[in-house]
């Protein structure tokens, strides 16, 4: 095989392609741009097989042209098919870059098929023989997340990415030894990538991520550990206000902690001019004193008539979109009508768990001052949006006249 | 190989290492899955190798495996996209609102 980049054509598809690779996944990391991101990994595609049409095709266009429609076909399959063949694509790539080394390392008559491992083989050879290694491992991330511990709830994303961060490493070693320049760059990307990706996944899950992957080091502790969690940003919290109908605001002590009055009562306004029905939760023991958010609230200009009482607020959330708690903890504690032994037992409730989503803002998980757990951080519908009441408010009306500006 | 492009090459990879890392660093929750999806499914670039390595001067053994490795990547890369396509237009006209913004 050439190993010669041919004149300026290929090097110059190679970069562009890189470019493309790179701004593609920047942009997938924004919930705005994602699916031009999506777009422009594609191009990023299509250029580097150009450029590689152009510097050297091995195999005979018929037999490539067999396996890209075996290919697609297998694609086009396992996506229409059930959830759980899913994860199992994840490690065809990983399968594909251990049979590009095996293959690239049988086509070399200097190291017999035995030295795989051999370092004796030269860095090619090592290279090649790591690429089996990680490729092996990406269809062990890979079968993890489809069958494994992993295989249900949040672990997964974790154990995928591990499995593309794997797939990325073998892609990156046989691009090695290959000594082809963009399949070195993407297999180095993505081998990064995944890695990044899996870290923040286990982060958000308060695990590290092969803890996750595995189901390890995982024990619910008396009541006070909280599983299936899920955390979100304010990106993603002002992407649902937006195409929320009608909301309902519940602030508790943290929000007079924070001092996120304001922000709130701009959020608000924000959501109340795009034509949503927005009203205040007020529950009598929210915050220090009675009156303390109808207080702070007041403060930020809030019209009264905005401010509901705890009966009128559970009848209003009844239909609600979204429910956005703010450093609230024991008011919207489900425990006050379920749990007969829970200390706050018997306590009025704003029953947020009733609107379709609930996003929960609070600097951690950490009980309230009635210091019992509160379930509704794992219920299905809720989010938790961990952060200064302030500052994540803050964010969330950046978020939302972003989309203003964009939908204008 | 000559220590000049090996050296390179292993540039290249440390290089895109440090920019892959840095580029998903701060996504959101929401986005976690279908950008996983996605890296996945661009790690199929090694299809290039697949076709450079498989070439018509081999055994059968060899231009089977050259084959299914390309059937592997493209599967790898087209249901990739296609998964992650579908996931990110679930956020666009799913919620229990009218459409929002964007356009």
């Amino acid at each position: 095989m050439s190993l010669a980049w041919q004149g300026a054509a290929v090097p110059t598809l190679y970069i562009a392609s890189a470019v493309f690779f790179i701004m593609g996944l920047k942009l997938l990391c924004r919930v705005r741009s994602a699916l031009r991101g999506t777009s422009f990994l594609g191009v990023g595609f299509v250029l580097a097989l150009i450029g590689l049409g152009i510097e050297a095709a091995g195999m005979p266009p018929r037999l490539a042209l067999v396996g890209v429609g075996i290919g697609v076909l297998l694609a086009a399959f396992s996506t229409l098919g059930k959830e759980g063949a899913r994860p199992l694509l994840a490690s065809t790539g990983g399968l594909a870059a251990t049979l590009v080394a095996v293959v690239a390392f049988m086509s070399d008559e200097t190291w017999p098929l035995g030295s795989a491992l051999a370092v004796a083989g030269g860095p090619r050879g090592a290279a090649l023989g790591l690429a089996v290694l990680a490729g092996a491992g990406s269809l062990l991330f890979g079968l993890l997340a489809a069958r494994g511990p992993a295989s249900r709830g949040a672990g997964q994303p974790a154990a995928v990415a591990l499995a593309a961060s794997a797939s990325g490493l073998a892609t990156g070693l046989v691009g090695f030894g290959l000594g082809n320049p963009i399949v070195v760059t993407v297999g180095g990307l993505v081998a990064a990538a995944g890695f990044a990706l899996a870290a923040i996944v286990g982060k958000a899950l308060g695990r590290p991520p092969l803890d996750v992957v595995f189901g390890t080091g995982h024990k619910r502790g008396a009541g006070d550990d909280y599983e299936n969690v899920k955390a979100c940003g304010a990106e993603e919290t002002a992407m649902v206000l937006e195409t929320a109908r009608k909301v309902v605001l519940v602030p508790g002590y943290g929000m007079a902690v924070a001092q996120a009055q304001h922000a709130l009562g701009e959020i608000a306004k924000l959501l109340a001019a795009r034509g949503a029905t927005v009203s205040y939760a007020i529950h009598p023991a929210a915050g220090l004193i009675p009156g303390h958010m109808n207080i702070l609230l007041d403060e930020a200009k809030v019209p009264a008539s905005q401010l509901l009482e705890c009966d009128a607020a559970n009848a209003e959330l009844r239909d609600a979109d979204v429910a956005l708690v703010v450093g609230a903890n024991d008011i919207v504690n489900p425990a006050a009508r379920d749990d007969a032994q829970s200390a706050v037992y018997g306590m009025p409730l704003v029953d947020v768990a009733q609107a379709g989503t609930v996003f929960v803002i609070k600097r951690s998980l950490r009980p309230g001052a009635a210091g019992v757990p509160n379930r509704l951080f794992e219920h299905p519908n809720t989010n938790m949006v961990f952060g200064d009441a302030k500052k994540v408010l803050q964010a969330i009306g950046v978020e939302l006249k972003a989309q203003k500006k964009a939908a204008a | 190989m000559d220590t000049g492009l090996i050296l390179w090459t292993v540039m290249m990879f440390v290089l895109a290492g440090f920019v892959g890392h840095h580029v998903i660093h701060g996504v959101p929750t929401l986005l976690h899955t279908p950008l996983m999806s996605a890296t996945n499914a661009i790690s199929a670039i090694s299809v290039v190798g697949a076709i450079v390595v498989a070439g018509s001067e081999y055994e059968a053994v060899r231009t089977i495996l050259g084959v299914t490795a390309v059937a592997a990547a493209m599967c790898n890369v087209v249901g990739g996209f296609l998964i992650t396509e579908r996931m990110l237009k679930m956020f666009k006209g799913g919620g229990p609102g009218p459409q929002g913004g964007g356009h």
